[in-house]
């Protein structure tokens, strides 16, 4: 029972920049904060060299745990927020009476995140979702002089709590069954005593709360009119961060704390798997809004890496990890072209993105780049990390699972060629040539290199993630 | 006797009250405090667990729920005020500019 702080630093160096941005907002008149983006990224990178230096080992009396998983997925939320926050610097101008709050809340939110991939009980899980839960809500209403975008944080909210309410409930009867809030506590009664009825009412309420955060069949409703409403940072910080944070907290609930009683929730966890692959898939194929089309194609991924829990296997927790990197590598390229394309059209239409090869050749290529990569094809990166899922599904035996991965693919890569068509193959409206600044361009050719080197070369990061998720299965 | 059957039952009923209130109610306000409802059914689930169990554990998640239920509540009012001035509704079936 040691308290540890030591092992809090990365948090609460993170945690000190959104309060000194929170505080400076009182001094400064109000206007763009560039500067305020460039020091998120710059702490991002500072936090992200401290935590590589953090032993491992936990802290606060057991309630945080610092290990293999948590040190990668962390990474990956700093990754992704420094990519953000740069997406937010070029967007600001769209904001109008911009408020320097919503760089801390962003940071408020990076936090809760890194808390969540440490979490190791379900009060400190409970409390960082929530963390990270109402950060998102603001954030989604923050052009509130939007008519889009109060309505997209309103229903994002009552949808939210809902889930959160069920979530809350189905904790409650696994702490119930045991007497324990640990994982790791958890984990050894269930092995030892079994599971009952009120341990299976639990979990099925459990796992119906988190789909909501990596925007899965049942609780995916939300997902299409919050992408679409919400500041195009938000939505890929949601896309992106979001399904990255509910999919570590899944494999720490289902696969540390309950994996011993996997056949109690297999087959719940495939229905959702499979029902989030087929309807997702589906029903993005006739969305006009590219917004709305990724959100539908979100619920679809959600549906591959529920497939990959289901396998419960080291190659599928591996594969997790991969599809994870690549996807927000597809996400926040794709997104920083989209900004940048919104910047000089103020459309989300695909559509409007006819003749964008001829216009702009850089941010029609990020496009191309990324939506391939999300749709699997070789020789990309989502190519190898739908490659890994769906070996490890037939591995363990998920032949059906398998067979609706591989037909949702192929549906995928319709609903993306739209977009590549209307970008390549049709004639511009608008014939006027769309900047791009340099810093921007080194960074677009950066992200694209790696979804390609992802694809061409994945033995290193391979390595890597398989390593990690043999820590989990010993 | 009370046992847990009740209390469980009871928090049960609660529940479901407050989801078929969010899903059937056109006010969101009647909303936000259905999903008050489901939270409070949540801890009653909690508490109970905790004094049958012996275990401090539940009492102080139900501590912490509180507290964030709190804080998530203050939130959804303020977002329902800006809702209120930008729309003028407070009815669910109202906010469907994005739909399908």
């Amino acid at each position: 029972m040691e308290m540890n702080i030591g092992r809090l630093i990365p948090e609460f160096i993170m945690l000190g920049g959104a309060f000194v941005l929170l505080i400076l907002e009182f001094f400064i008149p109000k206007g763009p904060r560039k500067w305020a983006g460039v020091f998120g990224i710059c702490l991002s990178v500072v936090t992200a060299v401290v935590l590589s230096t953090q032993g491992y080992g936990s802290a606060l009396s057991g309630l945080f745990i610092h290990d293999a998983i948590s040190l990668y997925f962390k990474l990956l939320f700093l990754l992704v927020t420094a990519l953000i926050f740069y997406m937010t610097i070029l967007y600001e101008k769209n904001i109008e009476n911009w408020r320097g709050e919503f760089y801390s809340l962003m940071l408020f939110c990076t936090v809760g995140f890194m808390f969540l991939a440490s979490s190791s009980d379900f009060i400190g899980f409970y409390v960082s979702l929530e963390l990270v839960a109402i950060t998102l809500y603001i954030l989604a209403t923050f052009t509130r002089e939007k008519s889009k975008s109060v309505e997209a944080g309103l229903k994002y909210i009552v949808t939210g709590a809902l889930s959160s309410g069920f979530l809350l409930y189905g904790i409650s009867f696994i702490y119930g069954t045991t007497g324990q809030t640990g994982f790791t506590e958890v984990a050894a009664l269930v092995i030892n005593n079994g599971g009952n009825g009120y341990l299976a009412i639990g979990l099925a309420l459990t796992v119906l709360g988190l789909t909501f955060k990596v925007s899965g069949m049942p609780f995916h409703v939300w997902a299409p009119d919050i992408y679409e409403g919400s500041p195009t940072p938000i939505t890929a910080l949601l896309a992106a961060g979001s399904k990255a944070a509910g999919f570590v907290v899944i494999i720490r609930i289902l696969l540390t704390a309950l994996g011993s009683v996997r056949a109690e929730w297999l087959v719940l966890v495939s229905v959702i798997s499979g029902a989030s692959l087929i309807f997702g898939n589906l029903a993005a194929m006739p969305q006009k809004n590219i917004k709305r089309m990724i959100a539908y194609a979100g619920v679809g991924s959600a549906g591959y890496l529920f497939m990959a829990v289901a396998a419960a296997s080291t190659l599928g927790t591996g594969a997790l990890m991969y599809y994870l990197t690549t996807y927000v590598f597809a996400i926040t390229g794709s997104f920083i072209a989209l900004v940048i394309f919104y910047n000089s059209e103020g459309s989300y239409t695909i559509e409007s993105l006819a003749g964008l090869a001829r216009r702009s050749p850089l941010l029609a290529i990020t496009i191309f780049i990324g939506f391939l990569s999300l749709a699997g094809v070789p020789p990309l990166g989502g190519f190898i990390a739908k490659f890994y899922i769906i070996a490890a599904a037939v591995q363990q035996g998920l032949w059906a699972l398998a067979v609706i991965g591989v037909l949702m693919a192929v549906v995928a890569m319709y609903y993306f060629l739209i977009v590549i068509r209307s970008m390549y193959l049709r004639p511009a409206i608008n014939t006027e040539k769309i900047r791009v600044d340099n810093y921007t361009r080194i960074l677009l050719y950066g992200i694209n290199a790696v979804t390609v080197l992802l694809g061409m070369y994945p033995g290193p990061l391979t390595d890597w993630v398989m390593a990690i998720a043999d820590t989990l299965f010993v | 006797m009370l046992t847990l059957t009740h209390f469980l039952i009871l928090s049960c009923i609660l529940f479901s009250i407050g989801v078929a209130g969010v899903m059937i109610r056109r006010n969101i306000i009647i909303v936000l405090m259905s999903l008050e409802l489901i939270f409070n059914a949540a801890n009653i689930s909690l508490a109970a667990f905790a004094y049958y169990l012996e275990s401090i554990t539940g009492t102080v998640f139900v501590v912490f729920n509180i507290t964030v239920a709190a804080a998530e509540v203050a939130v959804g009012l303020a977002i329902l005020v800006a809702v209120y001035r930008r729309r003028k509704t407070v009815l669910v079936d109202q906010l469907d500019e994005m739909r399908y």
